[in-house]
C-alpha cells in the first residue's frame, strides 16, 4: 500500500508542488502547439499572397518558440515526470505500467516536434519556400499530435471509463472525455498562442502599426474559436464520473466558480476576437495584449485547476485515492494496520512503545499529509479550529461521507484514536487552551 | 529487505527484451549526445582563451551553436531511458528518487538555468564581442560546464542508490548530503568514469565540427578534438580499473570468466575500447581522414553501447538477491507496440527528408558559420 517513502515539501506539499510545475508546463505546451498552427497556416498564406510582413513576423515569432518551447518546455515536461514520481509515486506506476508505449509514440512525435522546429528556425532563407513551409507543417502536426496523445492519458486520470473492469489499455486511452479534452486543449492552445503573438508583435519598434494592425487581425483568425469553448466545456461536462459532476454543479463553490469562469472568459475574448479583431480590424497595443493572454492563462489555469479538483478523492478515478490507498485495500488496511503496511514509517518508530501522538503524526503523514500541510497549504488545523474531542471523533469516522472529496479514514481502531490524539494535541499547541469558540458535537458552544 | 517496494501488479505491458532494447539504444543516443554538451562545455572553456587565433574562434563559435541543439536532443533522448527504466525497475527506480527528491527536481533546475545561460553567452560572445567583459563571459562558461558536471553527479548518484537497497535506510535518514554521498567509494569512481568518458566521446564531436565545409585550418581544429579524446581515454583506461576495484571481489572474479554474461559484456568493452583507442591515436595524427573519422566515431558509439549494455547487466547481477526481471508478468500491448514501430520507422523517414533539405541548403552559398545559431 504505502511501500514508497515520502517526499516532503514544506509548507506546499507534494501534490501543490505538482501542481505549480503542470500549470507552468502545460502554458508552455500549450503556446508550443498552438503556435506550430500559426507558422503553418501563416506560412502557407503569406508565401500565396508574398505578404513580406507576416514572413518578418512569423521569423520572429519562431524564435521565441525556440527559447520558450523547447528550452523552457521541454525541461518542465520531464519536471512534471520527476514531481509526478516523487509525490504520486503510486499512480506513476501504475500509469506508466498500463500507457509507457502511448508515452512511447508521443515521445515520436516529441522528437520529430523538436528537430523540426529547430530546423525550421534555423532554415529561413536557407532552403526553398515550399521545404520551409512543409517544415512548418511538420512541426504543427508533430506537436499537435503530442497533445492529442497526452489527453488520452491525461483524462484517463479523471474518467478511466471501462478500463476499471476489463484492464483493456484501448478503454483506458479512448476514455469518455478523450475527445473533448483534445478538443479543449486545442483551443487553448490557439488562444495562448494567437494572444502572445499579438503581445510579441508590440515588442518590435521596427513593425509600423499598420503592420501591426495585419498581424495581429491575422492572429485573431486563430482566436475566434474560443467561442466553442461553451459547448466543447459541455460536451467535455457530460463525460466526467457523476460525484465529479456535482462538484461542478455547487458541490464545491470553488470548482463551480472555476470552471464558469474559465467558460465566460474564453468565450468573451473569442467574440472580441471576431467582432473587434476579424470585422473591424482594430489595433491593440501592448498591455492590451498582456491583460487579455493573461485572462487566457487565467482562464487555462481554471480549467487544469477544475480537472485536478474534481478527480479529488482519487488519482486514478474509482482506483487509487490521492493519499496512495487503493480502493480495494480498504478492508485490509482496517484489518491490518496502516503502519503495518507502510515499511519506510517504520524507520527507528516502535509502535509498542511511541505515545499515541507520535503515532498519529506517522497515521497523519500518510493518509492526509497529501493534501493538507500542517503551518502550510490546506492547514488542517485551520480547519477544525475549536473543534471538540468529540466533533473531531465524529468527523473523522465519517471523512469520506461528510465530505466525499477526502479518502475514507482507515486503521486499527488504535492508529485512528492516534490520529485524533494528535490533531487535538496540533490544535492545542496552535491556540493554546484558551480555546475561543469551543463547538461541540451538536453544535452548540458549551464554554463561551 | 522489507523496504523495497513490491513490483507494480499491473505487471510488463510488453516481454523484457523489447524494453531492455529500447533502454538501452536510446540511452546510447542520449549518451551521445550528453557527451559533447559536458565534454563541449568544458572544451569551450579552454577555446575562450585562445579566442584571438582566427580557427580557434571559428571553432568556438560553430561549438557553441550545436550545444543548445545537442542539449536538447540529449534532453529528448532521455525521456526514453526515463520511460523503460521505469517500467522495468521502477520500484528501485522511485525510491531512489525519493531518497535524494530535492537533488532530483534541483537537477533540473539547474537544468534548464544552465540552458539559458547558453543563450545568452551566444548573445555575449559574438565575433564583434569577441574582446569585451572578460571576467563576465568566463564565469558563464564556468557556470554552465559546473552545471552540467554537477548533473552527472546526481545521475551517477541516482544509478548508486538505485543499485543498492542496503544504503537506502541509511540514506534517507541521513542529512541532505548524506543521500547524495553515501556509498562514496563506489559512486566516486563510477563519476569520475562516467565525466572522463564523455569527454572522450564529446572530443569525436569537435573532430567533425572542426571538418566542416569552410573550416580554417581543419586540422588544427579537428585535432584539438582528437587530442582531447585520446587523453580522456587514457585517463580512463585507470578510472576503470579503480571502477573494478570499487565493484564487490566475487563479482570481479566473474567478470574475468568468459563463463558468465557479465564477463562477455564485459569482455567486448574491452574489445571495442581496443581498435577505438588506436584510431583515436591515428586520428590525431590525421584528423581530416574521412573514413579514420566515421571507423572512429563507429567504434566510439559502439562502444557507449557496449558500456550501456554492460551496465544495465551489472544492475541486474547487483539486484538480483532482491528481484529479478524474470518476476514480472508479462501481459504484452501488441496493439500499441506496433504503432509505436510503425510511427517511429515514419519519424525517422521524416528527419531523414529534413537532415537532406538541410544539407542541400546548407550547402549554397553564405556563411556556414551561421548555421543553427541566433
Ligand atoms: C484528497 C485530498 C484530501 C485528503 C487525502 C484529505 N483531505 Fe481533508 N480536506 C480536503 C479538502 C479539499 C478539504 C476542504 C478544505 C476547505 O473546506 O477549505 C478538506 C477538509 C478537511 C476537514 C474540514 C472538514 C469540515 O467539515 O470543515 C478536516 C477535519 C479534514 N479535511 C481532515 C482530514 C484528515 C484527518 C485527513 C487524513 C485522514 C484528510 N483530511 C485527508 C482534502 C483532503
Amino acid at each position: 500500500m504505502w511501500e514508497y517513502p515520502t517526499w516532503d515539501v514544506p509548507r506546499l506539499g507534494g501534490g501543490m508542488a505538482i501542481g505549480l510545475i503542470a500549470t507552468i508546463h502545460v502554458l508552455v505546451a500549450h503556446f508550443s502547439v498552438g503556435a506550430g498552427i500559426i507558422l503553418a497556416v501563416g506560412e502557407t498564406v503569406a508565401r500565396k499572397k508574398s505578404d513580406e510582413t507576416i514572413l518578418n513576423f512569423l521569423r520572429i515569432f519562431s524564435k521565441w518558440l525556440l527559447l520558450i518551447g523547447f528550452v523552457f518546455g521541454a525541461v518542465s515536461g520531464v519536471a512534471i515526470w520527476f514531481s509526478i514520481s516523487l509525490a504520486s509515486t503510486r499512480a506513476t506506476s501504475m500509469l506508466i505500467h498500463t500507457f509507457v508505449w502511448f508515452w512511447a509514440i508521443e515521445w515520436v512525435f516529441f522528437l520529430v516536434e523538436i528537430v523540426s522546429g529547430y530546423a525550421y528556425y534555423a532554415s529561413w532563407g536557407r532552403i526553398s519556400p515550399r521545404q520551409h513551409t512543409a517544415l512548418a507543417w511538420i512541426y504543427a502536426v508533430a506537436a499537435w499530435m503530442s497533445l492529442f496523445i497526452i489527453s488520452g492519458i491525461l483524462s484517463f486520470m479523471l474518467s478511466p471509463g471501462d478500463w476499471i473492469q476489463t484492464r483493456d489499455v484501448w478503454d483506458g486511452f479512448l476514455n469518455p472525455t478523450f475527445l473533448s479534452t483534445v478538443a479543449l486543449r486545442t483551443l487553448s492552445s490557439l488562444g495562448i498562442a494567437s494572444l502572445a503573438a499579438m503581445a510579441i508583435v508590440n515588442l518590435y519598434p521596427k513593425f509600423s502599426r499598420e503592420e501591426r494592425t495585419r498581424v495581429i487581425n491575422f492572429n485573431a483568425t486563430f482566436l475566434w474559436p474560443l467561442v466553442l469553448m461553451l459547448p466543447f466545456a459541455y460536451w467535455y461536462f457530460q463525460g466526467i464520473p457523476p460525484f465529479a459532476k456535482g462538484l461542478i454543479q455547487g458541490g464545491a463553490a470553488a470548482m463551480t466558480l472555476f470552471f464558469l469562469f474559465g467558460i465566460a472568459a474564453s468565450t468573451l475574448v473569442g467574440l472580441y476576437a471576431y467582432f473587434g479583431l476579424i470585422r473591424r480590424k482594430r489595433y491593440i497595443n501592448l498591455e492590451t495584449s498582456l491583460l487579455l493572454l493573461s485572462i487566457a492563462i487565467i482562464a487555462t489555469v481554471s480549467m487544469e485547476f477544475v480537472r485536478e479538483g474534481v478527480r479529488k478523492p482519487y488519482v486514478i478515478y474509482n482506483l487509487l485515492y490521492s493519499n496512495g490507498l487503493t480502493k480495494e485495500e480498504v478492508p485490509r488496511a482496517n484489518n491490518e494496520g496502516v503502519l503495518a503496511n507502510a515499511p519506510w514509517k517504520r524507520i527507528g518508530f516502535d509502535e509498542n512503545t511511541a505515545d499515541p501522538e507520535a503515532l498519529g503524526e506517522k497515521m497523519y503523514e500518510i493518509q492526509c499529509s497529501s493534501c493538507h500541510v500542517v503551518n502550510g497549504f490546506n492547514d488542517v488545523v485551520l480547519l477544525i479550529d475549536g473543534w471538540s474531542d468529540d466533533l473531531l471523533w465524529y468527523n473523522l469516522e465519517r471523512l469520506h461521507e461528510l465530505k466525499p472529496f477526502m479518502p475514507p479514514l482507515v486503521g486499527t481502531d488504535k492508529e485512528r484514536k492516534a490520529l485524533a490524539a494528535y490533531l487535538m494535541e496540533l490544535q492545542r499547541e496552535r491556540y493554546g487552551n484558551e480555546t475561543k469558540k469551543e463547538v461541540a458535537l451538536d453544535g452548540s458552544h458549551p464554554q463561551s | 529487505m522489507d523496504l523495497i517496494p513490491s513490483p507494480d501488479s499491473l505487471g510488463l505491458p510488453a516481454p523484457v527484451w523489447l524494453l531492455l532494447l529500447l533502454h538501452d539504444v536510446t540511452q546510447t543516443i542520449h549518451f551521445l549526445f550528453m557527451n559533447f554538451v559536458l565534454g563541449g562545455s568544458w572544451f569551450l572553456l579552454w577555446l575562450h582563451f585562445g579566442r584571438k587565433v582566427d580557427w580557434k574562434e571559428q571553432l568556438y563559435q560553430r561549438c557553441l551553436s550545436v550545444l543548445p541543439v545537442a542539449l536538447s536532443m540529449a534532453i529528448t533522448f532521455g525521456i526514453g531511458p526515463l520511460l523503460f527504466v521505469q517500467v522495468l525497475y521502477g520500484q528501485f527506480f522511485y525510491t531512489a528518487n525519493i531518497i535524494m527528491g530535492h537533488f532530483w527536481l534541483g537537477l533540473l533546475l539547474i537544468l534548464v538555468i544552465a540552458f539559458y545561460l547558453i543563450y545568452v553567452l551566444k548573445a555575449k560572445s559574438g565575433s564583434d564581442d569577441r574582446f569585451s567583459s572578460p571576467i563576465l563571459r568566463l564565469t558563464l562558461h564556468l557556470a554552465i560546464a559546473l552545471s552540467f558536471t554537477f548533473i552527472a553527479l546526481l545521475h551517477t548518484a541516482n544509478a548508486v542508490l538505485v543499485l543498492t537497497p542496503e544504503i537506502w535506510e541509511e540514506a534517507y535518514t541521513g542529512s541532505l548530503w548524506g543521500t547524495l554521498l553515501s556509498r562514496s567509494e563506489f559512486l566516486i569512481p563510477r563519476y569520475l568514469h562516467n565525466v572522463v568518458g564523455a569527454i572522450g566521446i564529446g572530443g569525436l564531436w569537435i573532430v567533425w565540427i572542426g571538418n566542416y565545409r569552410g573550416s580554417l585550418n581543419a586540422s588544427d581544429q579537428a585535432r584539438s578534438g582528437a587530442v582531447m579524446s585520446l587523453v580522456a581515454t587514457f585517463i580512463q583506461m585507470i578510472l576503470g580499473f579503480w571502477y573494478l576495484a570499487a565493484l564487490p571481489t566475487d563479482l570481479v572474479k566473474s567478470l574475468m570468466r568468459f563463463d558468465s554474461t557479465l564477463g562477455w559484456h564485459f569482455a567486448s568493452s574491452i574489445l571495442v575500447a581496443m581498435p577505438f583507442t588506436v584510431c583515436l591515436f591515428a586520428l590525431t595524427v590525421i584528423p581530416c581522414h574521412r573514413l579514420l573519422r566515421w571507423i572512429t566515431s563507429g567504434l566510439g558509439a559502439l562502444l557507449v553501447f557496449a558500456m550501456v549494455v554492460f551496465s544495465e547487466k551489472l544492475r541486474e547481477v547487483l539486484l538480483e538477491n532482491y528481484f529479478t526481471l524474470a518476476e514480472w508478468k508479462v501481459d504484452t500491448q501488441w496493439g500499441p507496440i506496433l504503432i509505436f514501430l510503425g510511427l517511429f520507422v515514419f519519424g525517422l523517414v521524416v528527419l531523414a527528408w529534413i537532415a537532406w533539405a538541410l544539407w542541400k541548403g546548407f550547402g549554397q552559398p553564405g556563411d556556414p558559420s551561421e548555421e543553427i545559431s541566433s
